[in-house]
C-alpha cells in the first residue's frame, strides 16, 4: 500500500529528473513536430478551406481540437502505469477486430475514393485502422513477453502471432488500405525479430510476404499503376505520375531556404488537399531543405530517445511496447517522407503529428503517452 | 567500461535479457531510411534543383492579377458620372502562330489597324502581346468567330462617363490600365482604384488559361465610390449657358464656377470648350484643363469690390466717402490712368457702380501698398485655395515691396495681378457669407461598396477676412452695381436681389510686356440672393469678339445661370417689393406731395432743400427695394 502511495505521488510529477522521469526528448520532439503540424496544416489548407467551406481556418480549427484531445489523452496515459495495459490487451484486441470489421460494412462507414476507411458516427467520424494499429502493438508486446520462453517454437512463437496480426492486416487490406497494411506487416516482423522468433521462420516468411506483396500489387490495377509510375513518373506527368511530379516540383521550388511560410504555389492547384498525405512536399517548398532536415531530425530524435527508453524499460512488456509504438510512428513518417521525395511509390499514409487527420493525430499522441509512461519507470 | 556495466544492469533486471542489438539494428535501419530521404531531398532541392525548377517553369499554370473594379464617381444626387463596364481585351501569343505576316494581315482587317503595325508588334519577341485593349464587343465577336490560333481574350473593366462631356474636366480620366490621369480620377486614385486580387490559373497545352480550373488566392477589392458636391443638373445649366454665351460673343474660352457661398462647396465648375473623357484622343491637350482652377488671368475691375472691402474694413472710408474722378484722366507718376467714361465727384458706392479706375486708385492710396497687399492676400489671392483637385494654379500677387511706382494704382483696378476664377469665387463668397474665407471642395464623401462612409468633407474655414459689417456694406455696394446705370445691370435677375461686379481686363502680351490691344477677358462675379446669399458665381469669357466688356458679355451669362439655378433650387423670389415697385416720376412735386407718397408706399426718403423736386434718385422706372432710401433734391422755383 505504502509503495503504491509513493507511486501515486510520483504519478503527478510530470517532469522528473532524467532516467526515472518522463523523457524530455520525447516531449520536446512531440511538441516540435505538432507545432510544425499546426503551422503547416493552416498554411496548406487555408486556401482550399476558404474555397470549399468559406472559412480559411476550417481545417485549422478541427486540427486544433484533435490536437488538444490528443495531448489530453497523452497526459492521462503517461500518468498511468503502463502495466495496467497488461490486463486490457485481450479486450483491446477484440475491440480492434470489431471496429476493423465494422468499417467494411456499407452504411456504417462512408466510402471515399473507393475505400472504406472511416466509421461515421454522425457528427464525428474516425479511422479504425489508426486506432487498431496501436491495439495490435499492445497485444503483440504482451504476447511476445508472455511467450518469451517458447518464442523459438514454430506454432506458439511464430504462427500464433502471424494469425493474430494477420487478421488485422487482412481486414485493413480489405478497406483497402495497402499502405497501412504494409507498414503493420513490417512492424510485425520487426517485433517478432526482437521477440526472438527463429530466424529461419522469419527468413522464409519474408520470402512469402514478398510473393504476397507482388500478388497484391498485381491483383489491383491501381497499385500496379503506382509502381510503374514510381519507376518512371515522367512517363505520364499529367496522369498517374502527376502527384509524384508535382511533389518533386514543390521540393525544387523550395530550394534551400524555401519560398516562405504560406507562399507555396504547388498547394494551390497541383497538390490539392496537401494538408494530408503530401504535407511534407509543401514543407519542402515553403520551408526549403532546412525545414525538411528539421522535420527529419525531429523524427530521428524521437526514435533515438524511443530506443533508449525501450532498452531501459523495467520489463520486456514495456520494452516491446515502446519499440512497437516508436517503430510504427517513425516508420510511417519515414515512408510518408520517402513517398514525397519519390523513393517509394505513392501510398495513402499520413505524416504522424503533422498531417491533418484526427484519428491518426490522437492515436499517435496516445502512443507517445504510453512511451512516456514507460520512460517514467525506466532504469537509471 | 561504463557502457558494459550499464548494459549488465539492464539485463539483470528481473532476470530478463533484452534484445539490445536487435532493437538498435531496426532503429538503425529506420535512421538509414531517414538519411535516404534527406539525401533525396538534398538532390531535389539543392544539387539537382534546376531539373525541378525547369519543370515548374514548364508547369501549366500562371499567376494572374485580377483587376479590381474601380469605384464610381457620383454627383450630389447620386447620379452616376463615372462607371465601369466590362470589355474584352485581345492578346496574341506569337509563338503559337505559324505564318505571322498572313495572320497580321487577317487581324488587321478585323481590328481596322494597319497590317504593318500589327506585324511589328508581333515581332518584338515577347511571348504575350496585347493587340487591342478594351475592344468593342462587335470586334471581339468577329475575332472570336474567326477562331484564330494564338489569340485570346481577357475581360477588363473599362471606364465610362455616361454623361459624355458633362463635368469632364472635373472628373478627369484614366488610362487603359484604369489608372487615374487627371481630375478626380487622378486626385483620388488611391480611393477609387481598389486592391488587385491574385488568381492561379491552369493552362492547357496551348497556353490558354483554363479559368474554370483556377484558384483565387486573393479576391480583388472594389474601389471606393466618390460623391461630388457637383449637382449634374446645375452643372448642365452652367455648361449650357456658358456655351451659349461664349458662342454668342465668338469668344475663345469660357469659365464658370458656381459655389455655395456659405460652405465653399462647388455646385458646378465648367470650362468651355468642353472635354469628353470618353474620347481622350479626340480632345486637345488644352481642353483637358480644368480652367477655373488652372487658368489665371488679370481680373481687371472685378478687384474693385475687394478694394472697397479692404478700405471699409480698415475704416479709411465709408460708402459715402467722396472722391474726385478727375474727368477720366489722372496722372500717376509718369503714367496716365483713364476711365472709360469721365466722371466728376462720386461716392464710394458710385465709384464701384460705374467702375472708375481713377477713383479706385485714390481709394487704394488711402490704404497704402502694404495694407492693400495684406488684404488681397487675406482674400486668398496669390495662393492656392487648396481645393481637392489636382493642377491648381496659385495666380500671381507680388509682394507690395515689388509693386513699383504705379503698382498700387494698377492693382486697385486689377492689373499686374493674376487670379483664378476659383480664387475669385472663394474671395467673393467671403463677402457673401459675412467674412469667412472657405476652403473650396468638390468631394462630398467617399463610401465603400456597402455605402459605409470612409471619408466625409465638412466645410472648412480658412480664416476670417473681413468683419460682418464690412461684408454687409460691400454687399450693398455690389448690389448697386446691378441697378440701372451700374455696369452689371444686365446681370440683375427679376424678382431677386443680387450683388456683383463686372470686369474687363486686357490680356498681357508677354512679348512686349504690355497688353494685347484686341484681346480681353470679360468677366462677372456675383452672388444671389443678396439678402441671404446662396450661391456665388464667377463667369469669365476669354477673347470675346463682339464686345470686350464684362457687363455686356459675361453679365448675361451670369443672369442666365443664376435665374435657372435659383429656380431649380426652389429659392422663392422676393416679390413684395422688388418686382412690383418702380420709382415714379416725382419731378416738379412739392415736398409735401413727396412725403405723402413716401408714407403711403412705406419708402424712406431723404429730402434736400425746399420747393419742388428737381432731382430724384432712383430715377424713374428703377426698382425700389425695401431698404432703398430715395434721395430727393428740391429747389425753389418761381
Amino acid at each position: 500500500m505504502k509503495k503504491e502511495e509513493g507511486d501515486l505521488r510520483k504519478l503527478f510529477k510530470i517532469f522528473e529528473s532524467q532516467g526515472t522521469g518522463y523523457d524530455w526528448g520525447i516531449i520536446a520532439s512531440v511538441i516540435f513536430l505538432s507545432s510544425m503540424g499546426v503551422l503547416m496544416v493552416y498554411s496548406t489548407s487555408s486556401v482550399f478551406a476558404l474555397e470549399k467551406f468559406g472559412d480559411s481556418s476550417y481545417f485549422l480549427k478541427r486540427h486544433a481540437i484533435y490536437l488538444s484531445l490528443g495531448f489530453a489523452v497523452m497526459i492521462i496515459l503517461m500518468k498511468l502505469n503502463y502495466s495496467v495495459l497488461r490486463g486490457l490487451v485481450y479486450p483491446a484486441y477484440v475491440i480492434g477486430l470489431v471496429i476493423l470489421a465494422l468499417v467494411l460494412i456499407p452504411g456504417v462507414s462512408k466510402e471515399i475514393g473507393g475505400a472504406r476507411r472511416w466509421i461515421n458516427l454522425g457528427i464525428w467520424s474516425f479511422q479504425p485502422a489508426e486506432i487498431a494499429k496501436f491495439l495490435l502493438i499492445f497485444y503483440l508486446s504482451y504476447s511476445l513477453m508472455k511467450k518469451k520462453e517458447k518464442m523459438d517454437t514454430f506454432l506458439i512463437g511464430f504462427v500464433s502471432h502471424l494469425v493474430i496480426a494477420g487478421s488485422y492486416i487482412i481486414l485493413i487490406l480489405l478497406e483497402p488500405d495497402f499502405g497501412m497494411s504494409t507498414i503493420l506487416l513490417i512492424v510485425l516482423f520487426g517485433m517478432l525479430f526482437i521477440g526472438g522468433v527463429n530466424m529461419r521462420y522469419l527468413a522464409f516468411s519474408s520470402f512469402v510476404a514478398v510473393i504476397f506483396l507482388v500478388w497484391a500489387v498485381m491483383s489491383e490495377g491501381y497499385r500496379m499503376n503506382r509502381v510503374t509510375t514510381f519507376l518512371n513518373p515522367w512517363k505520364d506527368p499529367l496522369g498517374s505520375g502527376y502527384q509524384a511530379v508535382q511533389s518533386f516540383t514543390a521540393f525544387g521550388l523550395g530550394g534551400i531556404q524555401g519560398t516562405g511560410l504560406g507562399d507555396s504555389t504547388q498547394k494551390l492547384l497541383f497538390l490539392p488537399e496537401a494538408h494530408t498525405d503530401f504535407i511534407f512536399s509543401i514543407i519542402g517548398e515553403e520551408l526549403g531543405f532546412i525545414g525538411v532536415v528539421l522535420i527529419i531530425f525531429g523524427f530521428g530524435f524521437l526514435m533515438i530517445r524511443g530506443i533508449r527508453i525501450a532498452l531501459r524499460a523495467p520489463d520486456l512488456f514495456g520494452c516491446y511496447l515502446v519499440f512497437g509504438c516508436i517503430m510504427l510512428v517513425t516508420l510511417q513518417a519515414g515512408v510518408n517522407m520517402a513517398v514525397a521525395v519519390g523513393l517509394f511509390p505513392t501510398k495513402g499514409l499520413t505524416l504522424p503529428f503533422i498531417s491533418y487527420g484526427g484519428t491518426s493525430l490522437v492515436s499517435s499522441l496516445a502512443a507517445m503517452g504510453i512511451v512516456l509512461s514507460v520512460s517514467r519507470h525506466g532504469i537509471k | 567500461m561504463k557502457k558494459t556495466k550499464n548494459s549488465k544492469r539492464i539485463s539483470l533486471v528481473r532476470g530478463l535479457e533484452k534484445p539490445v542489438w536487435k532493437v538498435r539494428l531496426i532503429g538503425g535501419l529506420i535512421l538509414v531510411l531517414f538519411a535516404a530521404v534527406s539525401l533525396k531531398a538534398l538532390e531535389l532541392q539543392v544539387l539537382n534543383r534546376d531539373k525541378a525548377l525547369d519543370l515548374a517553369r514548364k508547369q501549366h499554370w500562371k499567376k494572374l492579377t485580377l483587376l479590381p473594379r474601380r469605384g464610381k464617381i457620383l454627383d450630389s444626387k447620386k447620379k452616376e458620372l463615372a462607371v465601369n463596364i466590362e470589355a474584352e481585351s485581345i492578346y496574341v501569343r506569337p509563338r503559337n502562330i505559324l505564318d505571322l505576316p498572313d495572320f497580321s494581315n487577317k487581324l488587321s482587317k478585323h481590328l481596322n489597324m494597319p497590317q504593318k503595325q500589327i506585324l511589328a508588334m508581333l515581332l518584338t519577341g515577347k511571348p504575350f502581346i496585347w493587340v487591342k485593349r478594351v475592344a468593342k464587343p462587335e470586334v471581339v465577336a468577329e475575332i472570336k468567330k474567326a477562331n484564330f490560333e494564338g489569340v485570346g481574350f481577357i475581360e477588363e473593366p473599362k471606364r465610362v462617363y455616361p454623361n459624355s462631356y458633362l463635368a469632364g474636366q472635373i472628373l478627369g480620366f484614366t488610362d487603359i490600365d484604369s489608372k487615374g490621369i487627371e481630375g478626380i480620377e487622378y486626385y483620388h486614385d488611391d480611393f477609387l482604384a481598389g486592391t488587385p486580387g491574385k488568381i492561379i490559373v491552369q493552362k492547357d497545352a496551348r497556353g490558354k488559361e483554363i479559368i474554370s480550373n483556377s484558384v483565387v488566392v486573393e479576391e480583388s477589392k472594389t474601389g471606393f465610390d466618390i460623391f461630388l458636391t457637383i449637382d449634374s443638373q446645375i452643372q448642365y445649366i452652367v455648361e449650357k449657358e456658358l456655351k451659349e454665351g461664349v458662342e454668342k460673343s465668338s469668344a475663345d474660352k469660357g469659365i464658370a464656377v458656381l459655389m455655395k457661398s456659405e460652405t465653399g462647396e462647388l455646385l458646378a465648375m465648367a470650362s468651355y470648350p468642353f472635354f469628353d473623357p470618353n474620347k481622350i484622343d479626340r480632345n486637345s491637350q488644352e481642353n483637358r484643363k480644368n480652367l477655373p482652377m488652372w487658368y489665371s488671368f488679370e481680373p481687371g475691375s472685378i478687384m474693385k469690390g475687394f478694394l472697397a472691402a479692404a478700405a471699409l474694413e480698415e475704416k479709411k472710408v465709408t460708402s459715402n466717402s467722396r472722391f474726385n474722378c478727375e474727368n477720366g484722366r489722372r496722372k500717376v507718376g509718369s503714367s496716365i490712368i483713364n476711365d472709360v467714361h469721365p466722371y466728376g465727384i462720386l461716392s464710394l458706392s458710385e465709384i464701384i457702380k460705374v467702375s472708375s479706375n481713377i477713383c479706385a486708385s485714390k481709394i487704394a492710396e488711402t490704404l497704402g501698398k502694404d495694407r492693400l497687399y495684406e488684404h488681397l492676400k487675406g482674400f486668398g489671392f496669390g495662393e492656392k485655395t487648396g481645393i481637392d483637385l489636382p493642377g491648381e494654379s496659385s495666380g500671381r500677387l507680388r509682394n507690395s515691396k515689388d509693386w513699383g511706382a504705379i503698382g498700387l494704382a494698377t492693382i486697385s483696378f486689377g492689373q499686374g495681378i493674376s487670379v483664378t476664377a476659383l480664387q475669385l469665387a472663394t474671395a467673393l463668397s467671403a463677402i457673401a457669407n459675412g467674412g469667412y474665407l472657405m476652403r473650396p471642395y468638390v468631394v462630398e464623401k467617399i463610401t465603400d461598396l456597402d455605402g459605409r462612409v470612409i471619408q466625409e468633407k465638412k466645410p472648412e474655414v480658412v480664416r476670417r477676412v473681413i468683419s460682418y459689417d464690412t461684408a454687409e456694406e460691400v454687399t450693398k455696394i455690389l448690389e448697386g452695381v446691378m441697378t440701372k446705370g451700374g455696369t452689371g445691370n444686365r446681370a440683375s435677375i427679376q424678382g431677386y436681389r443680387s450683388a456683383g461686379k463686372t470686369g474687363t481686363a486686357q490680356v498681357p502680351n508677354p512679348e512686349t510686356g504690355g497688353y494685347f490691344p484686341d484681346r480681353h477677358i470679360a468677366s462677372f462675379i456675383g452672388f444671389a440672393p443678396a439678402d441671404d446669399p446662396e450661391m456665388t458665381l464667377v463667369v469669365a469669357v476669354e477673347n470675346p469678339k463682339t464686345s470686350p466688356y464684362g457687363g455686356v458679355v459675361a453679365a448675361p451669362i451670369f443672369k442666365g445661370i443664376m435665374e435657372k439655378v435659383l429656380f431649380y433650387l426652389g429659392i422663392p423670389p422676393k416679390t413684395t417689393f422688388a418686382q412690383s415697385r418702380f420709382m415714379p416720376n416725382l419731378m416738379g412735386m412739392s415736398s409735401r406731395d413727396v412725403l405723402r407718397w413716401a408714407e403711403k408706399e412705406g419708402i424712406e426718403v431723404n429730402l434736400k432743400g425746399t420747393g419742388s423736386v428737381i432731382h430724384q434718385k432712383p430715377q424713374e422706372g428703377e426698382i425700389i427695394k425695401e431698404d432703398t432710401v430715395c434721395l430727393i433734391e428740391l429747389r425753389q422755383t418761381i
